[in-house]
């Protein structure tokens, strides 16, 4: 029964080869778009090391501080991260470290743009880094504001010419680091892992970052178990209500919030500074975008469906009066509907695998490394499904609704 | 012919609702990409008043945060950073300003009193800020040493300031008008234009206050700003980089040349407008395919009525003009309701001046392409439309 | 007149060959009224569609008032239709999304005549058939037989000399279809019109100056 729905769906879109191109092109145009952005999402957000406990971590990146004449929004300072994270019941491992700031590097005559991050000891603990050579600074490094660096594979090459870079100095900001450890590129979308150089935070040039509340640090706290995150983040979010700003006559008050990744970036693009981040609502907003990018060919490709069966309409009514039922005839239709989208899909699928090749290596997204996954996949299917059904129920309907007397009326 | 059409359009309104509605966004679109391309690159070609080449900034963070008002040790350390970079070996001319051209900030005053009412950009600099950047006075003069003594702030304004502020070019000496109670500021100089965002900015007024070295309000400047030599490369960085830190050992500095800073601040500017054309290019798409499916369905569902018109004497060629004037209509309709809708909002306020001329190529050339593409769209269906003899048509056995 | 002289029309698909008209001659003077006359399928609308040019013939010739046709190109042919022919079908094919008197002006808009010109005659040309007072109404508004009286109309509308009619009685009742019958009749007597109709009611054809008589695709009487 499906193979010889098969075979005359393959006959009727080839009949009518340039509508078949058209839809086919629609189609693929829009699931290769949603592709795109479906991956983007997934490499933002997926367990990839060294964000590898992933279930497991809470960021604090952001802080707001309330006062009588002004409000300051962004990124925590050290002295406030200090005084929050520390010893919260529940969490296994927590670490402080800076946002990436641009330096230059002159090494060697030559002149480097790098990202670095300074970081604590436990940093090396709660993520997991791929190390080429060497390894990780320890806490007491840190606390002795040694000069040691971990660099990346690209900083390796640029600086040593790609060989073995164990003990030796690299300059950077206008401070000598040696090198003890070299690690694998990460992905410049993982924001919160990424640099090309890690220094200790005791390195800082100047001692004031102690105390400040409001700077460019962040922290991660790695929970025992993932069941444990509300319970972490209902204390952390007692802990900043006992909290003094340093200049309690400006500050009066303090919002914060400990949250997972997607929380972040929900505090970060939705409005409002309160205590919770809207992650629900980000997901929501998403899945709506998607939806409403598909309405638009959705209802295209429908009108095209329609016409198409317009154009059968005799064909339909004589089969009809012969007995044929609604629901053979709409299955016949909806599985040239189904190939039809899922043929899309399959394009989709291999321009986006060839997009993203092309993303890697042309080098627009610093150490990418889009490919594509199973989970992307699932997601392609998913989507090209819906798409399918957007456009295709109203015509089906229209279809088994049409009487074989009106049908056969339209056009001998 | 034209108004048998309209008639036909006007009672086919609501199957071809959905293709002008296609349409109107698809233009609207374009026009604001277009219309976005055509003013940056008129903006473009107009004079900046600066030159960049051979210039370098150094972005200044104090130790304790950068809010603040400069101690007395800052201030210190501010008049040595300048000294210090006027000796070292490849910097030929050195200032302190508050901003720099393509730092990405904005700094404005506001004056709404007294039936006065403008705005300025505004920058705060030393007095060798024009040797810097090459910038000419066309009128009066620059800020020297000797305006310590002076008992008013001196100001330099740029020519379109003077002729909005003052109604004339002959500004130099007269007073800016300000709130009572402020100290008061007057016109030393006039320089032809200082467009600080550089060559894609506004169009927009300027003004250039004087910094000293022993001002105690406000936040210090945060930018060290040194013409070079031609060429010169690595090494003069480093030096000059060794030399300030040696000066504020805990303060931090970034260099950047203007070109690099420039680079950065066109991305910022144009990556929307690619994104704004992908997004124009992907309403076409649609707004094609939309099309092609309505155009079917008129060629399925209306044979009869194409072969009752070449019965009745309508050669197949009337017949596909008829189709392709259809497609005008709706594509005319869609384009008038988008620029209806255009001209509800009261656009004048927002829009820099200068604006019309660019306005009218964005306009042509978006309706232009919009009928462009609606032609090609009902090029092959009205073929389809007029393939077959009329009888074959009318057939109705 | 029209006049076809040893026409053939053959219809070929994929696989077959259909001989729908086999060397038919058929003359109608100026002035005449003929009625085609035969059992279904026997070619007498394809004999008409010939006539009226619709389709093109796969042998024979064509003459229309005296002009014979050398190429059946779209170009050529659709000014003699415009100008010459009047068409009436059975199935009346107006343009729902058109008023009566927009349908009527129809083929004149492909002459090269002003707007007001147009109304004129078009109001003339519903006057004639008696429905002056449903210009602006829609199709789906009207009864079958003013519909086809609205399709009559349409096809006097630019007063050509020749009026051809397939079955224009048969989606109507005996009195609608009578008053059909009198308006073309009235046509043929007082323009000097001449009608070529396609029946199948010998009372209608009985009415006529000559009847032809198809079989199979070839005239026998």
């Amino acid at each position: 029964m499906l193979r010889s729905y098969l075979k005359l769906a393959i006959k009727v879109l080839l009949r009518r080869k340039f509508y078949t191109f058209i839809s086919l092109f629609g189609i693929a145009f829009t699931l290769t778009v949603l592709t795109l952005a479906t991956a983007l999402l997934d490499h933002v957000f997926s367990p990839v090391p060294p964000e590898r406990h992933l279930d497991r971590i809470l960021y604090v990146k952001q802080v707001t501080l309330h006062g009588e004449h002004i409000t300051l929004r962004g990124s925590p300072g050290f002295g406030f991260l200090d005084a929050s994270v520390r010893n919260l019941p529940g969490a296994a491992r927590v670490t402080i470290c800076t946002r990436g700031s641009d330096v230059v590097s002159y090494s060697g005559g030559q002149k480097l743009r790098l990202s670095l991050k300074r970081t604590d000891g436990e940093f090396w603990k709660v993520l997991d880094f791929d190390f080429l050579e060497g390894g990780p600074f320890t806490v007491e490094d840190d606390r002795a504001g040694n000069r040691v660096a971990v660099i990346n594979e690209a900083t390796r090459r640029q600086a040593f010419g790609g060989v073995a870079a164990l003990g030796k100095t690299i300059e950077a900001g206008g401070q000598a680091f040696r090198v003890v450890g070299v690690v694998k590129n990460v992905p410049i979308i993982r924001d919160v892992p990424f640099a090309d150089l890690w220094v200790p935070i005791g390195t800082e040039p100047s001692a004031d970052y102690k105390s400040q509340f409001s700077g460019s640090y962040l922290a991660m706290i790695l929970a025992k178990d993932a069941r444990d995150l509300p319970s972490i983040k209902s204390e952390f979010d007692a802990r900043v209500a006992t909290l003094k700003a340093p200049d309690p006559k400006e500050i009066t008050s303090i919002a914060s919030g400990a949250d997972t990744l997607v929380e972040t970036v929900a505090r970060e693009v939705l409005p409002g500074t309160g205590r919770d981040a809207h992650g629900g609502l980000l997901e929501a907003l998403l899945v709506l975008g998607a939806v409403l990018f598909m309405a638009l060919p959705a209802l295209n490709l429908m009108n095209i469906n329609l016409s198409r069966i317009l154009e059968r309409a005799s064909e339909i009514g004589v089969r009809k009066a012969f007995g044929a039922s609604s629901r053979a005839l709409v299955g016949q239709f909806l599985v040239e509907n189904v190939v039809l989208t899922l043929v899309g899909g399959v394009i989709a699928w291999l321009v986006s695998a060839g997009a993203l090749r092309s993303i890697n290596l042309s080098g627009l997204v610093p150490y990418a490394d889009f490919h594509m996954n199973l989970r992307i996949l699932a997601a392609g299917v998913l989507l090209a499904l819906v798409f399918g059904a957007l456009s295709g129920i109203y015509p089906a309907w229209r279809m088994s609704r049409m009487h074989p007397v009106e049908a056969l009326r339209r056009r001998a | 012919m034209i108004r048998h059409l309209l008639k036909l359009a006007w009672h086919r309104k609501r199957a071809n609702a959905l293709v002008i509605a296609e349409i109107a966004v698809s233009f609207l679109v374009l026009l604001a990409v277009t219309g976005t391309g055509a003013w940056f690159a008129y903006v473009y070609a107009l004079p900046t008043g600066f030159d960049r080449q051979d210039v370098w900034s150094v972005e200044i963070s104090r130790a304790g945060g950068d809010d603040a008002p400069p101690s007395d040790e800052a201030r210190a350390a501010f008049s040595r950073l300048l000294a210090e970079s006027k000796t070292i070996d490849g910097v030929r001319e050195a200032s302190l300003a508050f901003g720099v051209p393509y730092d990405g900030g904005t700094w404005d005053w506001e004056e709404d009193h007294d039936g006065v009412k403008f705005t300025t950009e505004v920058d705060r600099v030393s007095d060798d800020f024009d040797k810097v950047l090459g910038i000419r006075v066309v009128a009066g003069r620059w800020f020297e040493p000797s305006d310590d003594a002076l008992s008013f702030a001196p100001v330099v304004v740029s020519l379109a300031t003077a002729r909005s502020v003052f109604h004339t070019d002959e500004a130099v000496g007269k007073k800016f008008p300000q709130e009572k109670g402020e100290p008061e500021k007057r016109v030393v100089g006039i320089v032809r234009e200082f467009r600080k965002a550089g060559e894609l900015s506004a169009l927009g007024n300027f003004t250039f206050s004087r910094l000293t070295s022993t001002a105690a309000d406000g936040s210090g400047p945060r930018f060290l700003l040194l013409k070079v030599g031609p060429g010169s490369g690595v090494d003069v960085e480093q030096r000059i980089l060794d030399r300030v830190r040696a000066v504020a050992p805990t303060w931090s500095f970034q260099m950047k040349s203007l070109a690099e800073m420039r680079a950065l601040r066109f991305r910022e500017i144009l990556v929307p407008l690619l994104v704004g054309a992908i997004i124009g290019v992907f309403l076409l798409l649609m707004v094609g395919m939309g099309l092609v499916g309505v155009l079917w369905q008129n060629v399925t569902t209306r044979t009869r009525e194409f072969g009752v018109r070449r019965a009745a004497g309508a050669s197949a060629a009337a017949v596909r003009r008829q189709i392709q004037l259809e497609i005008f209509v709706s594509t005319s309709v869609g384009l008038f309701a988008a620029s209806l809708l255009v001209a509800q909002v009261p656009l004048l306020g927002f829009l820099p001046p200068h604006f019309a001329r660019v306005t009218l190529i964005a306009f042509t050339g978006s309706a232009a392409l919009m009928y462009l593409l609606t032609f090609l769209c009902a090029y092959y269906p009205s073929w389809m439309a007029t393939v077959v003899q009329p009888a074959e048509a009318l057939h109705s056995e | 007149m029209i006049r076809l002289e040893n026409v053939s029309k053959v219809y070929r698909t994929d696989r077959i060959e259909t001989l729908a008209l086999d060397h038919v001659n058929l003359r109608v003077e100026d002035g005449e009224f003929v009625s085609i006359m035969g059992p279904s399928g026997c070619g007498k609308s394809t004999l008409l569609n010939l006539a009226g040019l619709l389709d093109a013939p796969t042998k024979g010739k064509i003459a229309i008032d005296g002009e014979t046709l050398t190429s059946y190109r779209d170009r050529d042919v659709a000014s003699i239709r415009n100008r010459k022919i009047g068409f009436v079908f059975q199935t009346f094919h107006l343009v729902s999304d058109l008023t009566v008197l927009d349908n009527v002006e129809i083929p004149l808009l492909y002459r090269d005549i002003s707007g007001r010109e147009r109304r004129k005659m078009a109001l003339a040309a519903l006057d004639r058939v008696g429905l002056s007072s449903r210009i602006h109404h829609f199709p789906s508004q009207l009864s079958g037989g003013q519909q086809q009286r609205v399709a009559v109309a349409r096809a006097i509308v630019g007063r050509p000399r020749n009026l051809l009619a397939d079955e224009p009685t048969g989606n109507l009742d005996s009195q609608m279809g009578g008053e059909i019958m009198a308006i073309l009749e009235e046509l043929n007597r007082d323009e000097k019109t001449t009608v070529v109709m396609v029946t199948h009611d010998s009372r209608f054809a009985e009415r006529t100056h000559r009847v032809v008589r198809l079989f199979d695709g070839r005239q026998v009487m």
